[in-house]
């Protein structure tokens, strides 16, 4: 027969042992419990209406600017240029590009020549959001434009930044601009972006939340085919102990659908060579969440600064050979329908209206810089303590 | 079932006669790999290495590094590894990077040999690879093309290391990695002769050794293996264990544990000291070189590599180099001082700018904030460089250029 004190030994091991069970199971209450959400950026996308006659661009596509300096050449010029015809678009870039009158750089200095306009997206429908409300020009937040109407019928969308870029054959969806960005990222992990919800009660309804955006300095986490895994771990970039990209607005998950209030987000950009910290003004976003938690795909809506915009796409350099694009005339006509923050100054519009859409996993997202500070270990001591509390 | 055995016992045999075999070669190749520069495991030791007559060598943490006779710095050149038995540097890239030339009728030591150029003059070569010197090095001592472009790099015969073990630079200057460039340490407590302090699971977590393969037990030089409380071995650097910082270096070429709690990273040359107006901003390159203000600054490289330079309206062609006018001049005042790899340039005009390995510094306008670096992009022109903290170029990438 079992003496009382061995059952009384054995009862408190066996119920400390439930209470480790127990323990053990309560992150997935705490997880709806005031926690939060973490997703790393997969693809971020111009938001681009396409038809399949290319309908938005009634003229045609844009001309290149290796055609403009081929037009302006004489036949024995083109031979002695070309090596009689033999050098590919991408190594006559050099001649190419320096076409201004003293042999410039078109794409660092656009004001240097004056080529055809620019083809614009004409199409009625686009993607996006109403950004300065219907006051927006009497209200001094917008310059005049036209708008789109959304795909849904929404009236009222501003997106300039299709209207400018939709015609161009390197920034539409199978353009080389927007592969090369995703696929950069993809490889080298530079310009990631990490979004983390906190404040969270329901991951499926909350009325207030708070969305925190991060640059994230590992990466990605994939499979054995170079899919995006879900549940990887990434740090936060910091330095001295804070993080260098750091913007948070707040927001509300309706549905599954995280919805977030306009504010100011700064995100970390690197594509096709060049590195940029992109001001993303106004910033709103729509992301659906993903029913088991594993990814989210939504759209995001700004003002993109148009001197960064110009800044990249001048800096293109010879991708723009193959992607048939234009500096010059892109910068005249970014200036001319630009339509958001107006310079007090002289009244006109510094930033165009954008939409993208993007795609992201979720993430456990890493604050002190220190990977592994979250190890199993740790986080079941913390259970249990916060069990007994 | 005699026969299943039968089957059976060869296979065995075979599979135990493999794996001695592995193990021995394991055994062998590791210590073959660390014993192989014994000769030359003192990196203090010039007499190490057998030298033709006007070539030298001079101690550096990471090896003996090659000189002339005037103790001037020779290089290596990488591109010419896909040129076997001759120089791929000809013409204008000579220009930049002479050639070490070797008198007619010279005996070459072991190690050394001769590539005949293209104007029929032969040039020292060590280990097959030939030596250059570069017109930019101002005084003995100076490795300022160290690095240059990415293809060129001091002429160093290198310190033993053993297989599992890298030399990588990082801000605090040239340090031991692993295989994978991850940065090695030794803690403060640990001495040489004891066994490694850092056992238990609250150290191990953060720390993780780096394991020294089966059979690598024998003393090399500064290489000896440690056995740990487990059993297991470890590699040791002078006497000191060493471990990389599994809590916080993920990616190659992070020293996060560097200062932790008395670890330090294994620092084989420290980084050249910077002059006193120089800050360090964070950007999303990496950590960058800037003014006191926190402007990133770069160095003008066309006379090194023979870019081409802008020709455009508003260029200007200050003290003979013409450039394009987004790009300001970062002068020095009479009171500045040179500091290792940072000169002061005296100009035409009779002011003076600063140089890094002696190419001239300057702003952008482009650049606003502390860590921008709109100086750099694709597209632009290379002959532009950004300084990493780690004393390295950023450039930006152009097709063709």
């Amino acid at each position: 027969m079992m003496s009382t004190s061995l059952f009384a030994r054995r009862a408190a091991f066996v119920s400390l042992f439930g209470l480790l069970a127990i323990a053990a199971q309560a992150p997935l209450h705490a997880a709806a419990n005031g926690q939060s959400m973490g997703f790393v950026v997969t693809t971020w996308n111009i938001a681009s209406y396409e038809t399949r006659f290319v309908d938005e661009c009634p003229e045609g596509l844009n001309v290149g600017y290796d055609e403009y300096w081929w037009r302006s050449l004489s036949k024995p010029d083109r031979a002695r240029y070309t090596d009689n015809g033999l050098k590919s678009r991408l190594e006559r870039y050099f001649n190419a590009i320096r076409r201004g009158p003293n042999g410039e750089d078109v794409c660092m200095n656009p004001t240097v020549v004056k080529d055809p306009p620019h083809r614009l997206v004409e199409s009625e429908k686009a993607y996006g959001m109403d950004l300065d409300g219907k006051d927006g020009v009497t209200a001094g937040r917008s310059c005049p434009h036209k708008e789109f109407t959304g795909i849904d019928g929404t009236k009222g969308v501003d997106n300039q930044l299709y209207r400018l870029l939709g015609c161009v054959y390197g920034f539409r969806s199978y353009g080389q601009f927007e592969a090369n960005e995703n696929e950069n990222r993809k490889s080298n992990g530079k310009g990631m972006t990490l979004i983390e919800i906190t404040g969270v009660d329901n991951p499926r309804n909350d009325p207030e939340v708070t969305v925190n955006f991060y640059r994230s300095i590992d990466l990605y986490t994939l499979d054995g085919s170079g899919r995006f895994l879900p549940h990887g771990s990434y740090r936060i970039d910091t330095y001295g102990g804070k993080p260098r990209y750091a913007s948070q607005v707040r927001g509300k998950i309706v549905n599954g659908v995280l919805i977030t209030e306009p504010g100011d987000v700064n995100l970390p950009f690197y594509g096709n060579y060049t590195y940029q910290n992109r001001l993303f003004r106004d910033l709103r976003m729509r992301m659906t969440l993903s029913k088991d938690g594993d990814s989210a795909e939504g759209t995001a809506a700004a003002y993109f600064d148009l001197d960064e915009l110009m800044f990249y796409i001048g800096g293109l350099g010879p991708i723009q050979s193959t992607a048939i694009s234009n500096c010059p005339s892109i910068y005249v006509a970014a200036h001319e329908i630009a339509d958001g923050y107006p310079d007090p100054k002289t009244g006109e519009c510094t930033a165009l209206s954008s939409a993208f859409v993007f795609k992201a996993v979720s993430a456990f997202v890493v604050h002190d810089g220190a990977a592994g500070t979250m190890s199993a270990g740790q986080g079941w001591w913390q259970r249990v303590k916060e069990w007994f509390r | 079932m005699v026969r299943n055995a039968s089957i059976r016992r060869p296979f065995a045999g075979g599979l135990a006669v493999a794996m001695a075999t592995m193990l021995l070669a394991e055994w062998s190749a590791s210590a073959a790999q660390a014993t192989s520069g014994q000769a030359g495991s003192a990196p203090t030791s010039a007499a190490a290495v057998a030298l033709p007559a006007g070539i030298a060598t001079r101690p550096r943490g990471d090896g003996l590094v090659f000189t002339d006779a005037r103790g001037m710095t020779l290089y290596f050149y990488d591109r010419d590894e896909g040129t076997p038995g001759r120089s791929a540097c000809e013409g204008p890239c000579a220009t930049n990077w002479p050639a070490v030339l070797a008198p007619a009728g010279a005996n070459p030591p072991p190690g050394w040999s001769m590539v005949q150029r293209a104007d029929g003059s032969l040039q020292w070569a060590f280990r097959g690879r030939p030596l250059y010197r570069y017109t930019l090095d101002d005084a003995p001592g100076a490795s300022f093309g160290d690095g240059v472009g990415t293809v060129w790099r001091a002429a160093l015969k290198q310190i033993p290391l053993p297989r599992e073990v890298r030399i990588r630079p990082t801000y605090l200057g040239q340090v031991l990695t692993d295989a994978k460039g991850l940065t090695l340490y030794a803690s403060g407590d640990d001495k040489p002769g004891k066994t490694p302090g850092c056992n238990d699971r609250d150290c191990l977590r953060s720390w993780q050794p780096l394991a020294a393969p089966w059979g690598a037990t024998r003393q090399t030089g500064d290489w000896t293996t440690v056995a740990r409380a487990d059993g297991s071995r470890q590699w040791a650097f002078r006497g000191k264990p060493l471990y990389r910082y599994s809590s916080g270096d993920v990616s190659a070429g992070e020293t996060f544990g560097h200062g932790v709690d008395g670890w330090q990273a294994i620092v084989l040359e420290p980084a050249p000291p910077l002059p006193p107006w120089a800050t360090v901003q964070p950007s999303d390159a990496g950590e960058l070189i800037a003014n006191k203000q926190g402007i990133t600054i770069y160095s003008f490289g066309a006379n090194a590599r023979g870019s081409r330079v802008y020709r455009g309206p508003g260029v200007k062609c200050p003290d003979g180099t013409c450039i394009d006018a987004q790009w300001k001049p970062f002068y020095a005042s009479p009171s500045d001082k040179p500091i290792g790899s940072w000169g002061v340039a005296r100009l035409e005009s009779g002011k003076l700018q600063w140089t890094y390995k002696g190419m001239k510094l300057y702003t952008n306008v482009l650049d606003e904030k502390p860590g921008d670096f709109k100086g750099i992009r694709f597209g632009g022109d290379r002959s532009w460089s950004a300084i990493m903290r780690s004393g390295e170029p950023m450039q930006g990438v152009t097709v063709g250029g």
